[in-house]
């Protein structure tokens, strides 16, 4: 026998579909639309400003006082030099000082608490202060000449620091505390226990953590610019103490000349820069992914 | 016959004979105390833990037997407030003398969690590790039998051989369980303690261990924290009931209410606490 209930009717008007849902969904999509619209805006009319000059030319000639012979060769290998420079300075750092905060610092003390805050801090402090103190660390050295590579990297990697120590140690904390005390159970000192266990099982997040810091610097134009930056540099860099430019400074002051058509150069080189840049977090985003550790 | 019959024969059917009495002490605790910052956790634990006999610590949950377990290998001074008096002997050895060393420690009393923990690396590596990391200059071929050796021991060999590269992750929860038991052996430990190592397996894998731990006792001791009064029935030969108490500051604490042979606790316990207790009154 089947009971008949009064108020057992299903059918009617969906609640997802009223005036209020719709609503709050439509400002949702349109928030996304604009963001995505000027984005669309930038990239597509610096595409085309740059049309023409997408050649070799490009990546083969020095910069030039006529437009069309202009290439941004010194910039690119600049960039490439500065920044692996930068890498190499502050990649080791970033990481050790995460593996002491992270495993081995005593969180109870207070200078550990201090220096936790600074980090903090510093990762939201203006790039151009990490020019300013690097332009006065390299006058304390007596260095007459600032706009050299070493100058440049050191800047760039103060910069970055405080992001890698920050990944890294997210990336740290994501191990799980069994994994530890297992090898700890096993006799494993507490130096094999990071060594073999936890930062193995966390490089893919240091990785991809380590990469958006990398091309972050490779992006940033400002703490060099204090450094006196050159724009007019027709010789690879070739040393520590040479002098460099870099894609983004060598943009800036394309962009800022006279002649109307180094801005055809200067988009031209605001793509490569974007195509350089977008390659890289999508590496990041691939490591990302395939490596990601369910435990 | 049940295998509850079967496992019961150990700890209870036997337990007339010499099998819950304790030969010979592997590791003498004397009035143990425990304290965390000023928290004075565990109090005046004295017992004794018989060589080549499973060693079963009962108790309801905050009475400290997992705190005094981790003690018996030190992995309770890695809590940093963590702080112990009293004396735990262990061959002659005080454990928490002035010139012992925690590590080595731990390379003679092995550990097998609650939640099976192997490490993100091959079922091989995750067995080759402990040798690795404590010194034990091995060959390959050397490496490929301690390796086999330690499966073997821990009854998971047959199931793992062919896939000896893939990851620990890649087996069950039950055969996890089973390869931290073959790592733990494979650094040949002299003890090794379980601290509720069936707790998230199935009654199937369980019993697996549980078989296990009782040919393990030939060749080591073992000393197991449970929740599951019928698993240290069935497994042990002396159970250790411990209980929480709170004391006049208002402060909870761990103490050892009895110690004796597993037939003796589970049948005709000394401590009424302990009968309350076995029998479901409380806990």
């Amino acid at each position: 026998m089947t009971v008949q209930v009064s108020n057992w009717n299903i059918d009617g008007k969906s609640h997802e579909k009223n005036f209020k849902s719709i609503v709050f969904l439509g400002v949702l999509w349109l928030s996304l639309f604009i963001a995505f619209l000027f984005l669309i805006i930038l990239l597509v009319t610096t595409a085309m400003n740059g049309w023409g000059r997408y050649d070799l030319r490009l990546f083969t000639t020095y910069n030039n006082t006529t437009p069309a012979d202009a290439g941004a060769r010194a910039a690119i290998l600049g960039s490439l030099f500065v920044v692996s420079v930068t890498a190499l300075m502050a990649i080791p750092i970033g990481i050790a000082a995460a593996v002491y905060l992270e495993e081995f610092a005593d969180r109870s003390k207070w200078f550990n608490k201090v220096i936790e805050l600074n980090i903090q801090n510093l990762a939201a402090v203006p790039a151009i202060l990490y020019g300013m103190l690097t332009l006065g660390v390299l006058t304390l050295l007596g260095l007459k000449n600032k706009n050299v590579v070493i100058g440049g990297s050191l800047a760039l990697a103060l910069l970055i620091l405080p992001v890698v120590i920050l990944t890294t140690r997210e990336a740290l904390r994501a191990v799980p505390q069994e994994i530890r005390d297992g090898s700890l159970a096993l006799g494993a000192t507490e130096v094999q226990t990071v060594t073999k266990q936890t930062l193995p099982a966390a490089v893919p997040g240091i990785a991809t953590g380590t990469i958006l810091a990398v091309s972050r610097a490779i992006g940033e134009a400002a703490p060099l610019l204090l450094l006196g930056a050159l724009v007019f540099i027709t010789y690879d860099p070739n040393g520590l103490l040479a002098g460099f430019t870099t894609m983004p400074i060598q943009i800036f002051s394309w962009t800022s000349a006279a002649q109307e058509e180094f801005k055809q150069v200067a988009a031209a080189a605001s793509m490569l820069l974007l195509v350089i840049l977008l390659s890289m977090n999508g590496i990041a985003i691939f490591i990302r992914n395939k490596f990601a550790k369910r435990w | 016959m049940t295998s509850e019959s079967q496992g019961l024969s150990r700890g209870m059917h036997l337990g007339g004979s010499t099998r819950g009495e304790i030969v010979q002490p592997i590791m003498e605790l004397r009035n143990l105390n425990v304290y965390y910052g000023d928290f004075h956790a565990v109090r005046d634990i004295s017992l004794d833990v018989g060589a080549n006999q499973i060693t079963a610590f009962i108790g309801p949950s905050g009475c400290g037997k997992s705190t005094v377990l981790r003690c018996l290998n030190r992995t309770n001074d890695l809590v940093p407030s963590a702080r112990v008096t009293g004396g735990i002997d262990y061959r002659g050895h005080d454990l928490y003398g002035p010139t012992v060393d925690p590590i080595e420690v731990r390379r003679r009393v092995g550990m097998v969690f609650q939640k099976p923990n192997p490490f993100p690396k091959s079922i091989f590596d995750n067995i080759a590790y402990g040798p690795r990391v404590t010194g034990m200059k091995l060959n390959k071929t050397e490496t490929e039998d301690l390796v086999e050796h330690a499966l073997n021991k821990a009854g998971l060999w047959a199931e793992v051989k062919d896939k000896l590269d893939q990851s620990g992750f890649a087996l069950s929860g039950g055969q996890q369980q089973r390869l931290c038991i073959a790592r733990a052996i494979a650094t040949s430990p002299d003890i090794l303690l379980m601290d509720e190592p069936c707790a998230s397996l199935d009654p199937i894998a369980t019993s697996l261990i549980e078989d296990l731990m009782l040919e393990l006792v030939n060749d080591y001791t073992v000393v197991i924290v449970t929740h599951n009064m019928q698993q240290a029935a069935r497994v042990s030969d002396r159970t250790a009931f411990f209980s929480a108490r709170i004391d006049d500051a208002g402060q909870r604490y761990g103490h050892l209410v009895e110690m004796d042979q597993t037939s003796k606790i589970f049948t005709n316990p000394s401590d009424s606490r302990t009968e309350d207790y076995i029998s479901g009154r409380f806990g």
